[in-house]
């Protein structure tokens, strides 16, 4: 049976820690202090790391001890750059794609445009017209004599749509003639209005001390 | 600052986990020989030994960063091959039935030149390590990280993953169950010759 010394002694024992062998209790039990001793050199024994062993541990971190200047906080592998994807990337930066014209770029051509445009297309529109009313004279002449050839009832009910159609057709072209008329009238303004080259303001002042620096309007506050 | 922040086990993983060599050097040189001695005790042969602390110290560098400082950093990193560990224990215990641990941990050490000295120290390390085979596993665990290898009480239970508390419980038990199978192996005949005038008794 243990006694209380020895039960106390034996659960705190810890080699290394005082007194160690300097207990006195050590002094006085034999049990005890074979226990002691025997779990000291137990303790004392320490197996030196292996010379191989250091080395290959050593190694577990040499990819990111050469990751000299990286930005993340851990170590990343660096794999080299495929050839043809670097060429990909540094033909990025090369000015082989011409600029796009001036016209694209700036608004006032796109208006310059639509007036010209407008001047080309508009004695077309005038003149389609007309046009259409020729056909239906050469229409009528065609039609005339089949008209002599049918019946007294056949030529009424005919006459009735010919005539609802006439009515319609001149109705719709006094809109468009007006129409055509007010556009022929509004592309003639324009022709007065717009000299015969349509230039920039800044080159046709004449006097460089009033005009005004195209960039002043982007000067700082 | 707080104390996690100043915690140098927690400035050496983060200088080691940033890439630093000598950072990682530094760890090695601290902790390289104590995990190896504790993975030979776990596993119970200089080759697996090698193996387990290398899987640790592996473990070690991809989880770095993880580390928080809240726990000691050897602990820390045993634990992370906590489950390795115990599946090498249990094995070398299954194998080691008919041989002592304390026969490789000898080999393993430089021969002194006293016959009866190295005698003496053989029966005492056989009466250790065979006292713990006979423990069971978390009572052996216990003794072999806090006594033999000289875990602090935090370390032992960041490596067992188990509370202080715990810790110290196991350790009170597992110390008189081991004292009374060595005391039985060795009997007083086992500890060096007292001085003669003392007055001896036994339990």
């Amino acid at each position: 049976m243990l006694t209380w010394t020895c039960r106390r002694f034996r659960a705190r024992f810890a080699p290394g820690s005082a007194p160690g062998s300097a207990h006195p209790h050590r002094h006085v039990c034999r049990d005890c202090d074979a226990f002691a001793a025997a779990v000291e050199r137990a303790a004392g024994v320490r197996l030196p790391l292996p010379a191989g062993l250091r080395k290959s541990l050593g190694k577990i971190a040499k990819p990111a001890a050469s990751a000299e200047g990286t930005v993340l906080p851990f170590p990343v592998p660096r794999l080299a750059v495929p050839a043809a994807l670097a060429g990909r990337l540094s033909a990025l930066a090369e000015t082989g794609r011409p600029a796009p014209p001036e016209w694209v770029l700036n608004p006032r051509y796109a208006v310059a445009a639509s007036a010209l445009l407008a001047l080309l297309l508009g004695p077309f529109f005038v003149r389609g017209a007309d046009r259409g009313l020729e056909a239906l004279g050469a229409v009528r002449e065609e039609v005339r004599p089949i008209l002599s050839r049918t019946g007294e009832e056949g030529r009424a009910e005919i006459e009735k749509v010919r005539s609802g159609a006439v009515a319609a057709y001149n109705a719709a072209r006094r809109s468009f003639t007006r129409s055509a008329e007010s556009f022929h009238g509004l592309s003639g303004r324009l022709l007065d209005i717009i000299p015969e080259e349509f230039t920039s303001e800044e080159s046709t002042n004449p006097d460089p001390g009033d005009d005004e620096p195209a960039e002043s309007s982007r000067r700082p506050q | 600052m707080t104390a996690l922040s100043t915690s140098p086990d927690l400035l050496l993983a983060r200088r080691a986990a940033g890439g630093r060599a000598e950072a990682w050097e530094e760890l090695l040189a601290l902790y390289g020989e104590r995990v190896y001695n504790l993975a030979f005790h776990f596993a119970g042969s200089a080759q697996d030994a090698e193996d387990l602390t290398q899987e640790v110290f592996l473990r070690l560098y991809q989880n770095l960063r993880l580390y928080r400082g809240d726990v000691p950093l050897a602990g820390w990193a045993m634990r992370l091959s906590r489950n390795l560990c115990i599946d090498h224990y249990r094995r070398a215990r299954r194998e080691r039935r008919g041989e002592a641990l304390s026969d490789e941990v000898l080999a393993q050490l430089p021969a002194g030149d006293d016959p009866q000295a190295e005698a003496q120290k053989r029966q005492q390390l056989r009466a250790v390590y065979r006292g713990l085979e006979e423990m069971s596993e978390e009572l052996a665990e216990v003794v072999v990280l806090r006594d033999l290898q000289g875990w602090s009480l935090e370390e032992t239970a960041a490596c067992l993953d188990v509370p202080l508390g715990t810790v110290k419980s196991r350790l009170h038990r597992a110390r008189l169950e081991l004292a009374g199978r060595v005391t039985a192996r060795l009997g007083p005949r086992g500890v060096p010759a007292l001085a003669p005038a003392m007055e001896v008794e036994t339990c």
